[in-house]
């Protein structure tokens, strides 16, 4: 998008917080920036024998509550302001779900897909060795993200532990896990999103069980919240779409035959007993919960009076506009806002940490019992914060993640 | 005369038809050295004749003094190597008496140079001259009569290989033949890598190796149309579109009733007894296929065979495959082809290439390794890091049916040998998605070519107990790192693994090994060239070659306009891969990709395909440009519109417009038969990424313009919304669409002017 700039809206979205819970002017200040800003040039000898350098970021933006966490980004259209913004919104996000963690973001201006598999590991062990000062467990812990996996995250470790000569696994999170990666990361993300809806259902006193649901976006979140959907909340799956196109029955879809078929397919495109569905036709499907589970502003101004869900659980980030947003509310549409539904992953990825720091590791089951009980948590005080305020469920999230950092800053006696 | 002397004699002796030029030969080796003056010879062996009283036996002592001096002044080694010489011109002499008629003896012709390649190669050779003037006789009778292949071939394919061509060729006796364009490509890519003369680069005589393989010469089919009273198929190509539809509905049934002289089917028995229980592919071989400029790719049949069961089952088999291939010559899309090209009033004509499947069984399947497209000139660069001249390949798991053609939504890999492991894909979860799933294999029980998914083939191989050897082709997803694993699981899981190639791709022997070939056999042909392989156990085999088509390129850069008005401009790009300017576009052809998305039924987007193919021929004189979603010529209409290349020949460029819904690029149709039909055809491909920072569409221009379809296409005014027809100079004030396209930068613009 021409002109956008993602630190500007999340300043603007503080802004709107602060102005409700009329933060001081120094407070307001204070998290309206970075607390840190790193940056490097780091020179990479490629394949073949030229040397590149790379531009390359670290922002550590608030760390009132914890150490920073926050994903590295791999990307050709890097920019600071976009490593600022992303990093404030994990400030906000892993205060929504109350784990002990300040907000980081870090990145590297560069095209993965023109570097080859050495060309990145060289790269990763260079951004440890410019930044290995302000990583550790206690200090900032970074995390896969854009173009980045846990095999760079395997590199990373490694290359720190050479340099502080000694083991350090939750200097990082996302690891593979035969080298401190934790169970249950695969299906954080939509896991947390089914506990969040769940509840929704409780205080909506809607049964879910036997209701109807749809998918929009059909990737690694979306397939599990059609699994999980079934399987937890006994949802029906009706219809559900990916880039190519969409499918629709309203008698049902086996989720587990139409995972399957995706992952023969690569497309739920062509599924049997199912007629097609446009990507846009399918949100405004009658359905009990609609999880918009891929792209950015697919609920838009255009569409969002056209919505029959009654809970709307954004499993991807930032599914609805502002606008979108305000229709909805006045629709009396349940919208579980993003950085609530999908906190899941982040909530995981510090109890990798958690774990690493123990050097005991838990399995499948308590991984999933520490989750639900995070999630159903940090759900209700939203809940209580939008009912209580009678404000959007996003505006609460995020008036209790602002107070949540600006108490820790308090205390701090920073403010 | 001591016992060498006297072995040495008896060698020339046994050499009676050869012992005059075994004579000349030694004279004129004695003169060179000095050591023979022929006048004082001649009178010295009249005077011993005389004083001997045999005077009129003067040229018998004239010889033995001759062969007496050069036993004495030539070591014994090159006494042989000299009797062999001799050998060698004599019959390069009756060779040559041999081809000097209008229509060559083959068999006459194929004992003399099977006599000639007995001959050890040795340290001396019949002149230069001699050998490129038999070269190229043999060539152009036996191998194809192109001039440009003549041009290569004479300097790398000699008549020791030519001897092996017609020992395993079939044709017959009454008529000539030539082996065809795909069988010549074969023979010279096999020569130019391993030169039967020369010295041969270690590497290559240690990697490739050639696939067995027998020629139908092109006379099989011309007595097989004379002996079944078939002759009108010739005349086919000029009937006009009604009357050649008709004739062909019956002339399936025709063939198939006809029959092949016993000698022929002799002949044929015998090629099935050499290759028992071996699958074979039937390839098309025609004159004109693979000749430089026209490829003719995907028009002609190649039919794999079994070649399994009772003896009688393989030969029907056998016969009925060559039939389908003879039948393909007059297939709709081949004469359409040839009149495109102005071929039309070329004698075509069809041989066989036959050829042993290279794989391995696995219980009832059949298929090799690896199959490969390897194009010369990269002509997918996609990063500034590929570098052009060092050549793509496009490669798949299983029988290459799947590399050449364009298979829908399933992902070849796409191997740039500047950067071999480089690919557009980061993360595990894009792999995955953009990799092959389907692989094309041959069932040997239900005698057909059946396409399976990945993991079921490889789950139902192992399930029964057969071993595969994954390594290098298959990759498994764990705990978000795709890589091969140490031990390979004993189930693959949907989902959880990936064909990358990644192992191999790693492994520089073979990428180098990749360039090298297609760098060689370039340099040989001075043009770029397209080459298909098999890669199975370890070993190259080259099963095609030809010249490489490629897009229209202006030699010289083209500078793109600048400063100009926005409102003027209909489109930029930002990935280009050829250098162009296509001047004086009057229509567009613009198939709108949300009301194309939004149609459910899949007749509904034939319909569509259809609709292009008549707007196509109503537009066949004027100049115009088709525009629209996603990946047109493929198989899956949901990726783009299903088009044949008929329905799109006439446009001047074909803009597939493809959003990165995922932030992922979709694969282009770069190296597909379809791409090379463009190609050939003049037509410039464009992919076109409205998505992509910097880029411009002009969608109001599209939005608004006044569509022309109820004009072209009046019964099918309810497709207006999905298909636009707009006439630039109606929309533009009299303005036409020029688009200029510059490789280097790469950019590109469209604009009225």
């Amino acid at each position: 998008m021409k002109g956008y700039n993602p630190f500007a809206v999340s300043q603007q979205q503080l802004d709107e917080a602060a102005g409700i819970l009329g933060l001081d002017s120094a407070m307001h200040e204070l998290l309206r920036w970075p607390q840190k800003e790193f940056s490097a040039r780091l020179p990479v000898k490629m394949d073949d024998g030229s040397t590149q350098i790379f531009q390359a970021f670290r922002v550590e933006y608030n760390m009132a509550r914890g150490p920073a966490k926050g994903g590295l980004r791999w990307h050709v259209q890097e920019t600071i302001d976009t490593i600022r913004a992303l990093s404030a919104w994990m400030t906000w996000k892993c205060a929504i779900v109350d784990i002990p963690l300040g907000g980081g973001k870090g990145g590297i201006i560069c095209n993965p897909k023109e570097l080859s598999e050495g060309e990145k590991e060289r790269l990763a062990r260079a951004y440890i060795r410019a930044f290995a000062d302000i990583f550790g467990n206690t200090k900032d812990v970074p995390a896969p993200d854009v173009y980045t996996t846990p095999q760079i995250m395997a590199w990373m470790m490694d290359e720190y532990e050479t340099i502080v000569r000694h083991h350090h696994p939750g200097m990082i999170t996302g690891k593979p896990i035969p080298i401190g990666g934790s169970q249950g990361r695969d299906d954080a993300t939509a896991r947390g999103g089914m506990i969040v809806t769940r509840k929704a259902g409780e205080v909506l006193n809607i049964k879910l069980a036997g209701q109807t649901m749809a998918v929009q976006g059909f990737g690694n979140a979306g397939q599990f919240a059609a699994l999980l959907g079934s399987s937890l909340l006994g949802l029906e799956l009706v219809a559900a779409s990916d880039s190519r196109g969409g499918v629709y029955n309203p008698k049902g879809i086996d989720a587990k035959t139409l995972v399957e078929y995706k992952l023969r397919e690569g497309t739920v495109v062509g599924f049997p007993d199912a007629e097609s569905i446009s990507n846009q036709k399918i949100l405004e499907l009658d359905v009990t919960v609609l999880f918009p589970s891929a792209l950015e502003n697919v609920i838009t101004k255009d569409n969002a009076s056209n919505i029959k869900a009654k809970i709307i659980c954004e499993l991807a980030n930032g599914p609805t506009t502002p606008e979108a947003d305000e229709i909805l509310w006045k629709k009396n549409v349940f919208v579980i806002p993003d950085f609530l539904a999908n906190a899941g992953g982040v909530t995981v990825s510090y109890f990798e940490q958690v774990q690493n720091t123990y050097n005991f590791y838990w399995t499948l089951e308590e991984v999933h019992k520490c989750l639900e009980e995070k999630m159903t948590r940090a759900f209700d005080s939203v809940y209580e914060m939008h009912k209580k305020r009678n404000v959007k469920m996003r505006t609460a999230a995020y008036m209790i993640s602002v107070v949540r950092v600006a108490e820790a800053c308090r205390l701090r006696g920073w403010v | 005369m001591n016992v060498k002397d006297h072995i040495l004699y008896q060698k020339i002796i046994a050499q009676n038809h050869a012992h005059g030029m075994i004579l000349q030969v030694f004279e004129r080796v004695l003169r060179e050295n000095g050591c023979w003056d022929k006048v004082e010879e001649r009178e010295r062996a009249g005077r011993l004749a005389a004083e001997n009283g045999e005077k009129e036996e003067s040229d018998k002592y004239y010889n033995a003094q001759l062969f007496s001096i050069f036993l004495e002044k030539i070591d014994y080694q090159d006494v042989i190597e000299y009797i062999n010489l001799a050998r060698k011109e004599q019959l390069a002499r009756r060779i040559l008496e041999c081809l000097n008629v209008i229509v060559a003896d083959t068999e006459s012709t194929r004992k003399l140079l099977d006599e000639f390649c007995e001959i050890p190669i040795g340290r001396f050779h019949v002149s230069p001259t001699v050998t490129l003037g038999i070269r190229v006789d043999l060539i152009s009778r036996f191998i194809s009569d192109h001039q440009a292949y003549i041009r290569v071939a004479k300097n790398h394919v000699n008549m020791r290989d030519v001897a092996l061509v017609l020992s395993r060729s079939v044709g017959s006796i009454s008529q000539p033949g030539l082996v065809g364009g795909k069988t010549a490509g074969v023979i010279l890519a096999n020569r130019v890598l391993r030169p039967t003369l020369e010295p041969v680069d270690p590497e290559l005589a240690e990697s490739i190796e050639e696939t067995e393989s027998y020629f139908l010469k092109s006379s099989i089919a011309s007595e097989f149309l004379n002996n079944n009273n078939l002759q009108d198929c010739h005349t086919l190509k000029y009937l006009d579109g009604k009357s050649m539809q008709a004739v062909r509905e019956t002339l399936r049934e025709r063939f198939l009733e006809s029959k092949f002289t016993d000698e022929i089917k002799d002949k044929f028995k015998q090629i099935l007894e050499k290759t028992e229980n071996s699958p074979l592919i039937l390839r098309s071989s025609s004159y004109l296929e693979d000749s430089a400029g026209h490829s003719f790719c995907g028009k002609y049949d190649s039919i794999f065979i079994p070649n399994q069961g009772s003896f009688q089952d393989r030969f029907d088999e056998f016969v009925m495959g060559l039939k389908e291939v003879y039948l393909s010559l007059y297939s709709a899309q081949a004469i359409e082809y040839r009149r495109d090209n102005n071929l039309l009033d070329y004698n075509e004509r069809m041989a066989i290439l036959i050829q042993k499947v290279v794989g391995s069984q696995y219980g009832k399947y059949f298929f090799p390794a690896v199959s490969m497209v390897g194009f010369s000139k990269n002509i997918y660069c996609w990063s500034k890091r590929i570098k052009k001249e060092d050549g793509m390949l496009r490669m798949v798991f299983g029988l290459g049916t799947r590399a050449v053609e364009r298979v829908g939504d399933d992902y070849p890999r796409m191997v740039s040998l500047s950067a071999p492991t480089l690919r557009p894909e980061s993360t595990v979860g894009e792999q995955i998605k953009y990799s092959q799933r389907y692989v094309d294999v041959l069932n040997l029980e239900t005698r057909q070519i059946e396409t399976h998914h990945f993991v079921d083939l490889v789950n139902t191989i192992t399930a029964e107990g057969h071993k595969i050897d994954l390594r290098g082709i298959i990759s498994i997803a764990e705990d978000g790192v795709l890589k091969a694993p140490l031990l390979f699981p004993d189930k693959l899981e949907l989902g959880k693994c990936a064909i990358t190639l990644d192992e191999m791709l790693k492994n520089r022997k073979f990428t180098q090994l990749m360039k090298t070939v297609l760098k060689k056999v370039e340099d040989a042909c001075e043009a770029p060239v397209d080459m298909e392989f098999v890669y199975h156990g370890g070993k190259l085999y080259i099963v095609q070659c030809r010249h490489l088509s490629q897009p229209i390129d202006i030699a010289e850069g083209v500078v793109i306009p600048s400063g100009m008005p926005e409102e003027n401009i209909i489109f930029t790009a930002k990935r280009g891969f050829t250098n162009a300017i296509v001047k004086d576009i009057q229509t567009i052809v613009y198939v709108d990709e949300n009301a194309y998305e939004a149609l459910a039924a899949s007749e509904e987007k034939n319909e569509v395909s259809r609709i292009v193919g008549r707007i196509n021929a109503e537009l066949k004189k004027h100049s115009f440009i088709l525009m629209g979603p996603g990946r047109w010529g493929s198989s899956n209409m949901d990726l783009g519109v299903p088009v044949k290349y008929n329905d799109i020949n006439k446009t001047r460029m074909l803009i597939e417009i493809a959003r990165e819904k995922d932030g992922v690029t979709p694969e282009v149709s770069y190296g597909t038969h379809f791409f090379q039909d463009l190609v050939e055809a003049g037509i410039i491909p464009l992919p076109l990424y409205p998505d992509e920072d910097g880029v411009t569409f002009n969608s109001q221009f599209f939005a608004k313009a006044k569509n022309y379809l109820p004009d072209l296409v009046p019964d099918r005014k309810a497709y207006t919304s999905v298909v636009k027809v707009i006439r630039v100079p109606e929309e533009c004030a009299g303005r036409r669409l020029f688009v200029y396209l510059d490789e280097e930068t790469p950019n590109g613009i469209g604009f009225v002017q």
